[in-house]
């Protein structure tokens, strides 16, 4: 055996089966090198065992063991089987829910911000209002004060005129008084 | 585990907090070395021996006696150890250790008081931050604790072989650290 092989051999030479042993022992009865090196090895593992071995009590601590306990007995921690979702949930599972939930609050978001008034403009929203014979009347522009009052228009339009037949996102065209309402902000 | 452990262990099992109660007792003062050998802080240490005991009891029911108690403990515990490792707040601590290892750095060829025990582990611990986390883990487990491989396998979740290989590069970097502070001190004197 060579000396980096054994070498490599004498750092974890407590962990070696015992034809591996034997086969270090060997080579370091006639190798000074690597004698030096296990010599030194044993001295330090035998040192850190010596001073790294739990001793005792030593580290024990009376309010430790209180603040556990209150934690788990006060109510806050349960080991009934809901409690349990946060060990069975796996992370990739817990990252995939966030992802969905994310996902459907943007899309819940998207869908509120474009049709404010989604039910009326459903109804109408086939109308062309170039194509429209109102469409020579005057333009009657209204400036609300807010973003949310210009959303309210249609509601605005209908309990002045009562007969709407146009709803789109910036304008409301009106048959009665022949007029074009239009948002502006 | 002996009969009483188990009992103990079982009645835990079942939902009673006073049975729960002497396993902390018991195994915390172990849980806590594990814990402040692996990161050198008492807070962070007392975080997460707290952290791994209501861990512990909240998956109780689940627990298989035939591991022992103690094995799937430090498995928890060195887990919740490994988690703060890969945190960015301790890699921000760590980097100021890093800049000031060799200053704080106890010199013992330019003193005659000989090396207390106490101060050499600290320095070991000290020294042991330069491993990687797993190589860390290992060597805490099997040369600190004196645990069998067989056992640091199972808390760790790694194959012998990967224990074998990381506990070469850990002692052979903890040696090469020692040395050059211990260069005229025989480690049989401590």
């Amino acid at each position: 055996m060579i000396c980096r092989e054994t070498e490599k051999k004498i750092f974890i030479y407590p962990e070696l089966s015992m034809p591996e042993k034997e086969e270090v022992d060997e080579h370091i009865r006639e190798c000074k090198s690597c004698e030096a090196i296990a010599r030194t090895l044993t001295g330090l593992r035998e040192t850190l065992l010596k001073v790294g071995t739990f001793k005792g009590n030593e580290a024990y601590n009376s309010g430790l063991t209180n603040k556990i306990m209150n934690t788990i007995s006060g109510g806050h921690v349960s080991n009934s089987f809901i409690f349990h979702l946060e060990t069975i949930l796996s992370w990739s599972l817990r990252y995939s829910l966030a992802a969905v939930s994310l996902g459907l609050m943007i899309l819940l978001f998207t869908e509120s911000m474009t049709t404010p008034e989604r039910g009326a403009a459903s109804r109408t929203e086939h109308i062309d209002i170039k194509a429209m014979p109102v469409m020579d009347s005057k333009e009657f522009t209204i400036t609300f004060k807010t973003r949310k009052a210009v959303a309210n228009l249609r509601t605005w339009v209908k309990s002045e005129c009562e007969r709407i037949c146009y709803n789109g996102d910036n304008a409301v065209a009106c048959h009665r008084c022949e007029r074009i309402y239009k948002r502006t902000y | 585990m002996n009969y009483h452990e188990s009992k103990i262990i079982e009645d835990a099992k079942g939902g009673d907090t006073s049975a729960f109660r002497k396993l902390v007792e018991h195994y915390q003062p172990f849980a806590y070395t594990l814990a402040h050998r692996m990161t050198r802080s008492h807070d962070e240490a007392q975080d997460i021996v707290q952290d791994s005991f209501i861990r512990c009891w909240q998956a109780i029911s689940r627990f298989d006696q035939r591991v022992k108690f103690s094995t799937w403990l430090y498995k928890i515990v060195m887990n919740r150890c490994l988690d703060l490792f890969k945190s960015a707040r301790y890699r921000s601590r760590q980097y100021e250790i890093d800049l000031n290892v060799h200053d704080n750095v106890h010199d013992p060829k330019g003193s005659d008081a000989p090396l207390h025990r106490q101060e050499f582990l600290e320095i070991v611990l000290k020294m042991s931050e330069q491993l990687t986390p797993k190589q860390r883990a290992v060597f805490v487990l099997r040369d600190l604790e004196d645990i069998d491989v067989a056992e640091v396998g199972n808390i760790l979740s790694m194959s012998q072989g990967n224990i074998k290989s990381n506990l070469y590069y850990a002692r052979k970097k903890m040696s090469e650290l020692l040395s050059k502070i211990y260069q005229n001190t025989s480690l049989h004197e401590l």
